[in-house]
């Protein structure tokens, strides 16, 4: 993004015909005329002097560094102007005002035009538009804003504002004086223009040739390479039509009456007076100024950068509107419910473009709980190898082919899994403690050595809780195998049964903490098994010491043998996985859903939604309840890093 | 400022559970602004069940015109002023199952204070390729005119008259039957009568053609200096 300056700034304050006008920021060449044209002549104007243009009366000039009243992207264009509308009415065509480059070719495409035209003489109305020409030469006229023009001796203050957003997004502002004309939106976002372009005041070219003249007196004409908001366009008329008058009548009051000066408006005493009275008045404008517009919610250009950055932290993004800056600035301020839900509401609804209803606050606790409605989600399980499992009939389906190799005996770990993270507070703790898992297995086909169902598992130490039906030799059982840093320590069977469905949990019992000869601290825990239902028919086994800390649990299938006779098949239906110390209920998340209209706001509405947050809690504003990488909707993979 | 059109949105058809009435949702486009006035339109060849039902109108939405031809074909235009929280999506019923089409427009400038519609006709297409939309007269310079062609047999295309702006066109399929919608634009920044304004059609079809005229908010006279004698600051480059 460019910084904000002025391209050009043309007073015309020049005395005579024969002194060129020229650009007080020095961007331009001194202004002339092309063979064929005539310097348009001066004239008394609101400011002092200005340049009457009508039909064949126009100028233009080069920039002095090529490119730098170039501007395709943002921009201001305003003017002090007496408009003779019953004279571009009978002159027969749009008035030009500006236009940056002559259009023939494309160094010299139009980047931006600005233009008067005569809609309705009768009523005197008349609109400004902007133009310009997109990369491909193509004129692109857009809908202007209309005004009744006042008579030809009147000077309006006239203002274009163009804001880009996209290159099939812009928008439209127009002013006259402090008032809204129109605010409109454009597809045209493709924008022309060259660094060689010429500068045109008064008419513009097609084909080659001079057109479109103005008719009426310009004062004054400024360019910007930025959006002015309403509240700097209305602060500047305030200080040209209210208050430079009105220092002037103040230095006038301050003289004492019958004081021997002349009191004609034209005298040499008169003119240092207004001088006077307008240097007073320019400092008052400022004032008025700070007083309207410091504060956050009209607030523009330094001072809204200060509040996004010296006071909230934020980063506004090269498209964004400045209401949509202040919003964010101002739901800083407006917190007054802190980090409750209608708090949350109310800081973020606006930003995120949707009623506070809309919004879904989206919060957890310390079990986890699968049915495989929503499939096999990889963000949540990690299934290894994935190809071995798969949904079907509504539940998670493991598949091994006779003569695969699923042996598992510790330090062969040729096992089928599919396994959830576990986590605890404090960090420091290597894993999960106090965990509790049930879930329900049916094997279909079942080979000898092969066996499936529960495991707490321990990667890194290589410390493993394996509860199952397991066939060993033909003869179905539910038995339990604990391996310490991949040792096993002995298979426990704990009854037999058949192939039919078992709900099998394993619970770690928080009491003693036994030392284990391996180096590892154990606790009790208890297995239960039934082949009635989730809640009903359960035997146990208990005071089975175990690692008192793991990183995953889930189902798994194996062997103790390396080739399976026959094909292994065997479904799990609903799982629960509780880690009562874990980190879940910490994190809590805003979700707007991305199918809902309007635009939302993400990067303020995270913002804002982190300082609302606890600092223990981890939060978040998303637009996906599913969290995966290169994925537009989950805020990973984000700019400026990421490819969204 | 004149109207000025800023997006349009095409329906989507469901049925109301209890009674089995046509429901058509629209979804409010992202460019709405708070102020833009909406505009439901609702053609169909049947006026007994293509009616809007009055008793199921959304909140802040108000049937601003509603014209039947005398082969009982019928359009309703509701109109709403767009809030600062805008609902994203608003349901018509009709009042009974029936084919109908259906757009949403968003117009900012538009006169709401303003009677609605300053004029209106609607005629009914028996197989012709040419949808001829009534001629209005516009009484102000800024007023908006808008025609309606609706193609209630099949899917054909419809180009919009010369010198007109297509806002809208839509293949539609209501209870699986394919319909086609086309709505357009004429400001002719003049009065008197605009004239018959013939959409047309790729071949002939049945259907509807229908116009009304809308208000724009008239222009302000530009705030204005008149100096004395010259000399004033004018723009500067440091503060405003």
């Amino acid at each position: 993004m460019s910084p904000a300056r002025t391209l050009a700034l043309l007073h015309f304050r020049e005395t005579d015909a024969t002194l060129l006008p020229t650009d007080d920021v020095g961007a331009l060449h001194d202004l002339d005329v092309d063979a064929g044209l005539t310097m348009p002549p001066v004239a008394a104007a609101f400011t002092g002097f200005g340049r009457a243009f009508s039909p064949g009366f126009a100028v233009d000039a080069t920039d002095v560094v090529p490119g730098s009243t170039l501007a395709t992207r943002d921009l201001t264009i305003r003017t002090l102007i007496a408009w003779d509308v019953n004279g571009q009415s009978v002159y027969g065509q749009p008035g030009t005002i500006v236009a940056r480059g002559k259009g023939n070719a494309p160094g010299e495409f139009v980047s931006y035009g600005l233009e008067l035209r005569v809609v309705n003489l009768p009523l005197g109305v008349g609109e400004l538009r902007m133009w310009w020409q997109d990369t491909a030469g193509n004129v692109r006229t857009q809908l202007g804003g209309q005004f009744i023009a006042p008579g030809p001796d009147a000077y309006m203050m006239l203002t274009a504002v163009r804001h880009w957003v996209s290159s099939s997004q812009v928008e439209l502002r127009y002013y006259a004086g402090d008032q809204l004309l129109a605010d409109l939106v454009s597809s045209d976002g493709d924008i022309g223009g060259g660094t060689t372009g010429t500068f045109c005041v008064g008419t513009r070219y097609a084909g080659g040739a001079p057109s479109r003249f103005l008719v009426g007196v310009i004062d004054e004409l400024q360019v910007l390479n930025y959006e002015i908001t309403a509240e700097e366009t209305a602060a500047t008329w305030d200080r040209m039509a209210r208050l430079q008058p009105r220092g002037y009548r103040a230095i006038r009051d301050l003289l004492p009456p019958r004081a021997p000066i002349s009191d004609d408006p034209g005298s040499r005493f008169q003119k240092l007076l207004r001088i006077a009275g307008h240097a007073v008045g320019y400092a008052a404008a400022q004032a008025e100024n700070v007083r309207r517009n410091l504060l956050p919610d009209r607030a523009y250009g330094p001072a809204l950068e200060r509040w996004e950055g010296s006071i909230v932290g934020e980063s506004p993004g090269p498209a964004d509107t400045a209401p949509k800056r202040r919003k964010r600035v101002t739901s800083h301020f407006s917190q007054r419910a802190g980090s409750s839900m209608l708090g949350v509401q109310a800081a973020l609804a606006e930003l995120l473009a949707i009623a506070p209803s809309q919004l879904q606050f989206l919060g957890f606790d310390n079990t986890q709980r699968e049915d495989w409605s929503a499939g096999l989600r990889i963000e949540r399980w990690r299934a290894d190898p994935p190809a071995q499992w798969t949904i079907a009939n509504g539940a998670l389906r493991v598949q091994a082919a006779s003569g695969a190799n699923l042996l598992f005996n510790g330090t062969t770990r040729n096992w089928y899994s599919c396994l959830l993270s576990v986590d605890a507070t404090p960090s420091w703790l290597p894993g999960a403690p106090s965990c509790d898992a049930v879930l329900q297995v049916t094997p279909a086909t079942l080979p000898p050595g092969a066996e499936v169902g529960l495991v707490f598992w321990d990667w890194g130490r290589v410390n493993g809780f394996f509860v199952g039906v397991r066939n060993s030799g033909g003869a179905l059982q539910v038995a339990s195998e604990r391996f310490l840093r991949a040792v096993s320590q002995g298979v426990t069977v704990h009854a037999t049964t058949s192939l039919t469905s078992h709900w099998l949990q394993l619970t770690q019992n928080t009491s003693d903490l036994i030392q284990d000869p391996t180096g590892e601290s154990l606790q009790p825990h208890t297995v239960r098994w039934s082949t009635t239902g989730p809640t009903t028919g359960f035997s146990s086994a208990g005071a089975i010491p175990f690692s008192y800390c793991v990183n995953w649990i889930g189902m798994y299938a194996r062997a103790n043998v390396t080739a399976i006779g026959t094909a292994l098949d065997a479904s799990f239906g609903a799982v629960a996985v509780r880690s009562p110390r874990g980190t879940r209920p910490f994190h809590w998340y805003v979700y707007r859903d991305p199918a809902l209209p309007g635009t939302p706001d993400l990067v303020g509405a995270r913002a804002a939604l982190g300082r609302l947050g606890q600092a223990f809690t981890v939060v978040g504003v998303i637009t996906s309840k599913s969290v995966l990488f290169d994925d537009v909707n989950t805020g990973f993979d984000s700019e400026p890093c990421g490819g969204f | 400022m004149p109207a000025a059109f800023i997006a349009s949105a095409a329906v989507t058809y469901s049925s109301d559970p209890t009674s089995g009435a046509t429901l058509l949702t629209a979804l409010v486009p992202t460019a709405t602004q708070e102020g833009d006035t909406l505009l439901f339109a609702v053609p169909s060849i049947s006026s007994k069940n293509g009616d809007l039902d009055v008793t199921h109108l959304p909140p802040g939405w108000v049937i601003v015109a509603r014209f039947v031809s005398p082969g009982s074909a019928i359009i309703n235009i509701a109109r709403r002023t767009a809030t600062d929280l805008e609902p994203p999506a608003h349901t018509m019923q009709l009042k009974s199952a029936v084919t109908a089409g259906g757009a949403l427009l968003v117009y900012r400038g538009l006169d709401v204070g303003a009677a609605a519609p300053l004029g209106g006709g609607i005629v009914d297409v028996s197989s012709s390729a040419n949808f001829d939309c009534p001629s209005l007269v516009l009484t102000s310079y800024s007023d908006l005119y808008l025609g309606f062609a609706f193609v209630a047999s099949t899917s054909v295309q419809v180009t919009s008259p010369a010198g007109t702006v297509e806002r809208f066109q839509a293949a539609q399929f209501p209870l699986d039957i394919p319909l086609r919608f086309e709505i357009f634009e004429l400001l002719r920044e003049a009065t008197g009568a605009t004239g018959t304004q013939t959409a047309v059609a790729a071949f002939s079809v049945i259907g509807l053609a229908a116009s009304v005229l809308l208000k724009s908010t008239p222009p302000h006279v530009a705030p204005s200096i008149t100096p004395d004698i010259p000399g004033a600051l004018g723009f500067v480059t440091v503060g405003v």
